[in-house]
């Protein structure tokens, strides 16, 4: 098929080529667009029971769970000084004559929003509206408030939104601008020839082009988040130039072996083209594995990854054989680095020195591998806030003044809703929310709960029942703010706090335990249970309930498929643990750096003491798919000497000797690609570069290098094993087309 | 790369039972959560017995009950009158309002009443601040800043200074203890239809200190009544309330009258504290004592729309007492940092009257909580 493939493309070379033209002309306009229809965030879901319970309590209980925080400050004025509040009154006052806005409360309202400290005050606009309309707003309301004298810093869910999606972009437009370069760089040193390098940067980039357009095409039909533009991208580039320099890399071998330029660009076609499809397939069933989550961010880079890998693996396919064989020779024109084909390289007394003692490397090697993946074990799970965000932008400087002068986001409430039938204030419905209120305060991890019914310890229904006999009269600030914003007809709300973080797993134990609860009575009544740390538990829950599973379908489907292509037991087994190890060095390093911090000053980020729970998915999704490559390149040409010679360590140095130079090329690049990313301002984006970069690294020096020749070299002919039952049901791939 | 037909569906099949693995596998991911029912009839925990009120003295540097305890509500009431050393008059009330919701830090309150009798002008000033440093389980001194006022409980029993300004009226006293302590209702504790209150009042402080008034500076003293509560309880407005009214008498005896309303309006408890020239107690209780309290006048704020009985008559049987009692001036009504439904009249009255045939005079303050109408809750009208 890719015989009949390639000569076709040999056969209408020009008509591909231009056809090639018009397609990456036409994603031309498209691409630089293709975020316009992207969402922000994208991490969790609103089929979620803690999406489910926020709209109750917002129907019920009129909940706005959106807000948009004005940071007011006077480097002089105290908050109470009458021209601090007089401005902040001035600059407010409008706002509640939108519609969009529910409610306005500052420091006038509520003491407990002033700091005479840093003379800093957060006024607080709950808003009616979701987040998507809310960044429309945000404008509006922006050129509404004049802060007057005083300074004004805003933050709060819409503006974080906003600048995450600023940031992405520009962290987009920098690892691009630095990519590409680094990645010409690499093929330069990689090929020695000009034309040779330049060929995969443009095969690669006109696949990321055609691979953006149809992200820009598809984002308007299927929700996909912001964060899918980079990691897609990222693979892009990657693999774009990874499966172009394969390809000119064969194709350089084939003329040198003597063959034409039309034989040459056949012979490239069924070897390299084959390990290239495999390599695509491999890639995909980890991506698309991705599709299974219901999480959108990782849905929309399984389906964005999806797009750029098809459209790179069409682009190696059809338009790189085409400009191959108009090239012809001229590939090799423009000599400025050196020809590693006429150095005798390394590879073969490294694969020799390591299969004469395969146990001395192999032990030390894996041990290496296990103590690099050691910190992972003490992974924490968590969502991301505004720390995933650059301290240079607006609304994270108005989260870090709310998180340092009030106390943001450092511990956890959790919103309970009570829904039944009646009013709050019967007394049969008092005496069940006081059960309930009195149970909440005895759940372990819970600091305190608010709620109509939990205001003092020694109050019982009785004095409940009196206290709301006239809710209106009560003139306690505080109670009077409880009875009016967490009552309603038909419901109560427990507002129950937790020292404990939000992103702890512990914390996830206690919103379990809180929803496990039933209410008593027989008024009809339900619990509900929302807010950040209940999303949280549910993003853990939908992603690692799955994860499990889905990551036995995809070893077992690549394990199916390489033992297709090797026609071996042992050898797709070996791929597939080796994958793993490095996956999990990469976790290790993830946790060492992110969760835990070190280097954060030198990769100028703040530590998010956990790792947001997407990323060990998204990085399992992509190194296993992009290590398989690796692999499936270095055992191509190892597989293809064994049928040659039917030599095992012959055929194992071979095989390395023969794309040693180009792994460690493809994976110079992959590295510098996804190294370009930890510039990213955005953290999850940053972790996402150097897990890769390492997962690659690691997999390309330890892996390959090391550990892949000495088991090859202990199995010795296990390596090869297929039994005959086996063979017979497999369906056949010859090496040596 | 060829397959043949038979390797094609063996492959094919391959391909369709791991897809229905797969399938199988993912729906069995849903987590399912064990239902527990919540336990029936919490009771809340029991009420502490009141404790005696402890001071300050020498030698015992703990439990001193003038400073802050870690109650829903507390409050540090002054209310007095002072007199410029050319004679002039005014009238003070300073108030330190605490309350912890159970949410964070206390919040603090702290509103300063000052009537100019002269000129009979009435002025208001508050402050408010979340958050405080104060000397819980200590014994003292404590200092309590809200923003740029600061109130001062000293080691000493009774000894008190505060400093209150908005730039336009300025004041600074200290106050000092000059009668024994008034424990109310005999031991200082007073139960209430939502909950329990600690209360203890200095009937006499005296008060020495500076007033200014848009620039012009006075050097001041006085006679202040100063009044301490603290507990979890609940303040409940109009329909429920109260009158509350410091008596100092000139003869030297001080008196406290408390009228309070339940939450259906009804007078539910009426009761007082006198206590002698020579510093004897005595509570004074609304049926055995034959306290009768009436109302002569009223007024009505124009800013609240809160119609306050003013004027008064005050009986107490026990004491031989009848008074008339008459506001200096009818606008003193406290309503800044409070919500609509907390403002309260809270002002400085003339005394008039006789004890067992014997004409007496004196100065009092008198409070009316209760009488603004609340903020309405929307959501409980419609």
């Amino acid at each position: 098929m890719l015989q009949a493939l390639g000569a076709f493309v040999v056969r209408r070379k020009y008509i591909v080529v231009a056809t090639w033209a018009v397609i990456i002309l036409a994603a031309l306009p498209f691409a630089p667009r293709a975020d316009e229809f992207l969402k922000p965030g994208g991490f969790s879901n609103e089929s979620f029971p803690s999406a489910k319970a926020r709209k109750v309590l917002q129907q019920r209980l009129e909940l706005s769970t959106l807000s948009v925080e004005f940071v007011f400050s006077h480097p002089e004025w105290s908050p109470f000084d009458p021209r601090f509040s007089d401005a902040v009154e001035n600059a407010v006052g409008g706002l509640v004559q939108h519609v969009e806005i529910a409610y306005v409360v500052t420091h006038l309202d509520d003491p407990r929003r002033a700091s005479t400290a840093s003379n800093t005050v957060h006024v607080t606009a709950g808003l009616t509206i979701e987040l998507e309309e809310s960044l429309e707003f945000l404008k509006t309301i922006t050129a509404d408030v004049d802060p007057g004298p005083l300074d004004l810093i805003i933050t709060g869910g819409p503006a974080l939104y906003r600048d995450i999606s600023l940031a992405s972009q520009e962290d987009l437009r920098r690892g691009e601008s630095v990519a590409f370069p680094l990645a010409t760089l690499a093929l330069l040193l990689v090929f020695g020839t000009l034309i040779a390098a330049i060929l995969p940067a443009a095969v690669g980039g006109g696949g990321v082009l055609v691979g953006l357009g149809i992200v820009f095409f598809m984002s308007q039909g299927v929700d996909m988040s912001v964060f899918a533009l980079n990691i897609v991208t990222l693979l892009g580039i990657g693999i774009g130039i990874d499966y172009s320099l394969f390809y000119t890399s064969r194709f350089q071998e084939e003329l040198r072996g003597g063959k034409s330029v039309e034989d040459a660009v056949l012979g490239a076609n069924s070897h390299a083209g084959r390990a290239i499809l495999f390599s695509a397939v491999t890639s995909l069933i980890g991506l698309v594995s991705l599709v299974a989550f219901p999480v959108m961010m990782l849905r929309s880079v399984g389906i964005g990854a999806v797009a750029v890998i098809f459209a790179a693996l069409l682009a190696a396919l059809t338009l790189m054989p085409a400009l191959l064989a108009i090239l012809g020779h001229r590939i090799n024109r423009f000599r400025i680095g050196p020809d590693w084909a006429k150095r005798s390289g390394f590879w073969v007394p490294l694969s020799h020195w390591v299969m004469k003692r395969p146990w001395m490397v192999l032990i030390p090697t894996v041990t290496i591998l296990v103590l690099l993946a050691v910190p992972a074990a003490s992974m924490r799970l968590g969502t991301v806030d505004a720390t995933i965000l650059p301290d240079s932008l607006e609304s994270r400087r108005g989260f870090d003044v709310l998180r340092e002068e009030f106390g943001f986001a450092l511990k956890t409430v959790i919103p309970v809703g009570y829904i039944f039938e009646g009013s709050p204030f019967e007394r049969k419905n008092l005496e069940n929310a006081y059960d309930i209120g009195r149970e909440l305060e005895r759940l372990d991890g819970v600091s305190s709960v608010t709620s109509i019914v939990n205001l003092d310890p020694t109050f019982g229904p009785d004095q409940y029942a009196v206290l709301y006999q006239s809710p209106e009269s009560i003139t306690d600030v505080a109670t009077a703010r409880i009875v009016r914003d967490t009552v309603r007809d038909g419901a109560i709300l427990f507002l129950v706090e937790s020292e404990l973080h939000p992103f702890w797993p512990e914390t996830r134990v206690l919103v379990t335990e809180l929803r496990s609860l039933v209410p008593p009575g027989d008024n009809g009544g339900t619990l509900h249970v929302t807010g950040g740390a209940s999303e949280i538990t549910d993003i853990i829950n939908a992603l690692y309930g799955m994860f499990p599973f889905i990551i036995a379908a995809v070893l077992i489907v690549t394990y199916l498929s390489l033992m297709i292509l090797f026609r071996s037991v042992l050898l797709p087994l070996k791929a597939v643990l080796l994958n793993v190890l490095s996956i999990l060095a990469s976790y290790g390093a993830l946790v060492f750096v992110f969760q835990q911090g070190h280097f954060s000053g030198l990769l100028n980020f703040e530590a998010m003491g956990v790792i947001e729970a997407t990323l060990p998915i998204l990085l399992f999704a992509i190194i296993f798919g992009l290590s398989m490559d690796y692999e499936i390149f270095l055992l191509s040409r190892v597989a293809e000497a064994y049928e040659r010679t039917g030599d095992n360590e012959t055929a194992v140095a071979e095989g390395m000797q023969k794309s040693g130079t180009i792994i460690t090329g493809a994976a110079g690049i992959l590295i510098v690609v996804a190294a370009s990313f930890v510039l990213a301002d955005v953290v999850v984006v940053k972790a996402i570069g150097l897990g890769l970069a390492i997962a690659v690294f690691v997999d390309v020096t330890l892996v390959r290098a090391l550990v892949a020749p000495a088991i090859m070299r202990i199995a010795g002919p296990w390596n090869w094993w297929l039994p005959g039952w086996l063979d017979r049901i497999l369906p056949a791939v010859k090496h040596d087309a | 790369m060829m397959l043949d037909r038979r390797e094609f569906r063996n492959s094919r099949s391959t391909v369709l039972a791991l897809l229905i693995a797969f399938a199988v596998l993912a729906t069995g991911c849903v987590t399912s959560i064990d239902p527990r029912p919540v336990p029936t009839g919490a009771s809340p925990d029991p009420t502490a017995t009141p404790a005696p009120i402890r001071f300050a003295t020498s030698g015992q540097p703990t439990g001193n009950d003038e400073l802050d305890h870690e109650s829903r509500l507390e409050w540090w009431y002054y209310s007095g009158h002072l007199e410029s050393e050319s004679g002039r008059e005014f009238g003070f009330h300073f108030v330190v309002f605490k309350s912890i919701d159970g949410t964070g830090d206390p919040n603090l309150i702290a509103q300063l009443g000052l009537l100019d009798v002269e000129t009979g002008e009435h002025f208001e000033l508050y402050r408010a601040e979340a958050g405080f440093e104060g000397g819980i389980g200590g014994g003292g001194p404590m200092t309590i800043a809200i923003a740029d006022w600061s109130y001062t409980v000293t080691s000493t029993a009774g000894s008190h200074s505060f400093a209150a300004t908005n730039g336009e009226v300025e004041l600074s006293l200290q106050l000092e203890a000059t009668t024994p302590v008034m424990l109310h209702n005999e031991i200082g504790w007073l139960p209430t239809e939502t909950g329990a209150t600690y209360y203890y009042s200095w009937p006499r402080q005296s008060a020495t200190g500076e007033l200014v008034i848009d620039g012009e500076r006075f050097e001041v003293t006085g006679t202040a009544w100063f009044d301490h509560q603290w507990g979890d309880f609940f303040v409940l407005g109009k329909p429920a309330g109260w009158q509350w009214f410091a008596i100092q008498l000139d003869d030297g005896a001080s008196l406290m009258i408390t009228v309070a309303r339940g939450v259906s309006g009804d007078v539910v408890d009426t009761y007082g504290t006198y206590m002698s020239p020579t510093g004897d107690v005595q509570s004074l209780r609304g049926d055995a004592d034959g306290i009768r309290v009436g109302s002569t006048d009223q007024w009505t704020s124009p800013s609240t729309g809160a119609t306050y009985p003013l004027g008064w008559t005050v009986e107490v049987d026990s004491l031989g007492l009848e008074l008339v009692l008459d506001p200096v001036v009818l606008d003193q009504e406290i309503q800044d940092g409070l919500p609509v439904g907390s403002a309260y009249w809270e002002g400085k009255v003339r005394v008039s009257g006789a004890q067992s045939g014997r004409p007496v005079t004196g100065d009092a303050y008198v409070e009316l909580s209760g009488y603004a109408d609340p903020e309405p809750i929307p959501w409980l009208r419609q």
